[in-house]
């Protein structure tokens, strides 16, 4: 595979964003991967130029409307424990975490 | 029994009291058991026992309904309450729902039964389902084939006569494709047609529900089964759905990018011509056409889907439900990083680091927002398309059910796979993936697709060609 324009760092740094930790060897081979997949997907530009210049306008994404509902309270259709009963950490009815800062205090 | 029966069949066979549901729904377990295709992730003896029970008492009290005690799979990424749903995926190995999907709902509302839930590529990422955590499934038609993906399970289980019918999920062609290569229908409705509650999302404005099944008459059968408006779902269509145009007369264009592509198997091209020869035998009046975006289509379509797979997948973060480092890691940082690192696959991280690349901060613009447009763009395509066409043919899959091992290493060219099937997801219309003749003993399919909410049209089509052609040549 050809060496990669993304670099390894660069690959480790969008990984972690998305709270991931990858292995190096697995680093390099995404890195090379990810590298043609979006060499593949830059071809979106061209679509984009070629249709606003045949359509003589600028494209745009068509307006989307959101969807709202009431702020009112119902009953909900799943029991409280039913939902804990998945829950891999329990304190009573509570999700237990550990520290969110440091981890060395706790 | 169980050997080639269809919806219609089994209902016959149930009602005239020739078989029960308990009957069948054991013929189907053993079946099951005896089988070497790894279609099931999770089979619900004890479960699809009780439900066949209840289904022959409604049955007897003459509150038989179309899919009472019709025994079915669901893809294992549709919630079912009380019943382990793992995505194929590490990350949720024993989670079990709370609550039932909408459309696992509403068939239990009928009394069908439920055998099992089918393999899957992780999180339904992938076109071969070799990328489940649980083991390939093989493709009845061939076994050292893929049936492929990502409903994959659901397909061969439907082919290999371990269920009468199966549902899926399709968000790329995750129906059509497998429906393809091992030689059954596949429908993938108007997105927003049936409910994605309960469904675990990949990339939510692509994913729709549909039915695999062994006829197109079962498809519309069990399609009219999980369609409604469901509140829960808030991209569910309200309006009333459109009605079926008559098929007299009914124009059907042929997209020249979609036969001139370099990757189509000759093969698959002539068994498609002979399909759409039978449509003109029909009284389809065939034209040329073109859709000069599609071949975009797929660069688009792996910009838009990472980046919600990204944002979709965050939630499985070892906190609230799956699987988890929770005990051993010393911060939540750690518990976040150590969970997902550890059971998330490689597609699934290839698909969050893409996603997240090209949504972040100085890539959004040149990669997400130009996709966005460029899905503007191929929408208004098909739009002007069905203003001179009723139905847009050609094949589902460039190629027959390809080899284990042939493309799982060259994430590229299995995306190709999809290079047909991927501009109706974005586009948002009905589309079916019905058989026509196999090449080499292989399975192929031919993709009809129609206007947006035109689904009726679509699977009326698909019934009368299979009228025309005789059934099913799988």
């Amino acid at each position: 595979m050809a060496k990669s324009s993304i670099s390894t760092h660069e690959a480790a740094r969008v990984a972690s964003l998305a709270k991931l930790a990858l292995e190096k060897d697995d680093l390099e081979k995404y890195a090379c991967q990810l590298d043609e997949i979006l060499g593949y997907v830059g071809k979106v530009n061209g679509l984009v130029q070629d249709t606003q210049k045949g359509a003589n306008s600028k494209l745009a994404t068509r307006e989307l409307k959101n969807i709202w509902r009431a702020d009112a309270v119902c009953p909900s259709p799943v029991s409280i424990e039913d939902l804990l009963a998945d829950v891999p950490e329990l304190e009573g009815t509570h999700i237990k975490v550990p520290a969110i800062l440091g981890g060395d205090d706790e | 029994m169980s050997k080639g029966l269809t919806i219609s069949m089994a209902r016959d066979a149930l009602r005239s009291g020739k078989t029960s549901a308990v009957e069948l729904t054991r013929d189907y377990i053993r079946n099951i058991k005896k089988s070497d295709l790894n279609a099931f992730v999770t089979v619900d003896e004890k479960g699809a026992l009780a439900g066949a029970a209840a289904a022959d008492q409604a049955i007897r009290s003459s509150h038989a309904q179309p899919l009472t005690g019709i025994p079915l799979a669901i893809k294992d990424v549709v919630s079912t309450k009380g019943l382990r749903t793992t995505a194929s995926s590490k990350i949720l190995d024993g989670y079990i729902p709370p609550f039932d999907a909408t459309v696992v709902e509403k068939l239990k509302e009928q009394n069908a039964v439920f055998l099992g839930k089918t393999n899957l590529d992780e999180f339904a990422m992938g076109s071969s389902t070799e990328n489940s955590a649980y083991g390939p499934t093989l493709n009845p038609a061939d076994k050292e084939r893929v049936p492929g993906g990502s409903s994959g399970g659901s397909a061969a289980a439907v082919a290999g006569d371990l269920c009468v019918a199966a549902l899926g999920s399709d968000t790329g062609g995750s129906i059509r494709q497998p429906a393809s290569l091992c030689g059954i229908y596949g429908f993938k409705p108007t997105y927003g047609r049936v409910s994605r509650y309960g469904l675990l999302a990949m990339a939510s404005s692509l994913d729709q529900i549909g039915p695999l099944t062994k006829t197109a008459a079962d498809a519309k059968i069990l399609y009219e089964a999980i369609t409604s408006y469901d509140k829960l779902d808030s991209t569910s269509l309200k309006v009333t759905p459109a009605k079926a145009r008559p098929l007299e007369g009914l124009k059907v264009g042929l997209p020249k990018e979609f036969f001139e592509s370099d990757g189509l198997d000759d093969g698959v091209r002539r068994s498609v011509e002979k399909g759409i020869d039978a449509l003109k035998k029909m009284g389809c009046v065939v034209k040329d056409i073109s859709l000069p975006a599609s071949p975009f289509a797929l660069a688009v379509y792996y910009i838009i889907m990472p980046v919600e797979v990204a944002s979709n997948l965050s939630r499985f973060d070892g906190i609230k439900y799956g699987s988890s480092v929770a005990g051993q890691a010393k911060t939540l940082q750690d518990v976040y990083i150590k969970t997902r690192s550890k059971y998330f696959g490689a597609e699934a991280k290839r698909r969050i680091v893409l996603g997240t690349y090209v949504s972040s901060a100085g890539y959004y613009d040149a990669y997400y927002g130009q996709a966005q447009k460029a899905r503007e763009a191929i929408k208004m395509e098909f739009e002007r398309v069905f203003r001179e066409v009723d139905v847009v043919a050609g094949p589902t899959s460039p190629t027959p059910a390809f080899k284990f091992g042939e493309k799982v290493n060259d994430p590229l060219q299995m995306y190709l796979s999809d290079i047909y099937t991927v501009p109706v997801n974005l586009a948002g219309i009905p589309s079916i993936s019905v058989p026509v003749e196999p090449v080499d003993g292989l399975p192929v399919g031919m993709q009809l697709s129609g206007r947006f909410d035109d689904d009726a049209t679509i699977l009326d089509l698909a019934v009368a060609y299979e009228n025309y052609v005789g059934g099913n040549r799988g």
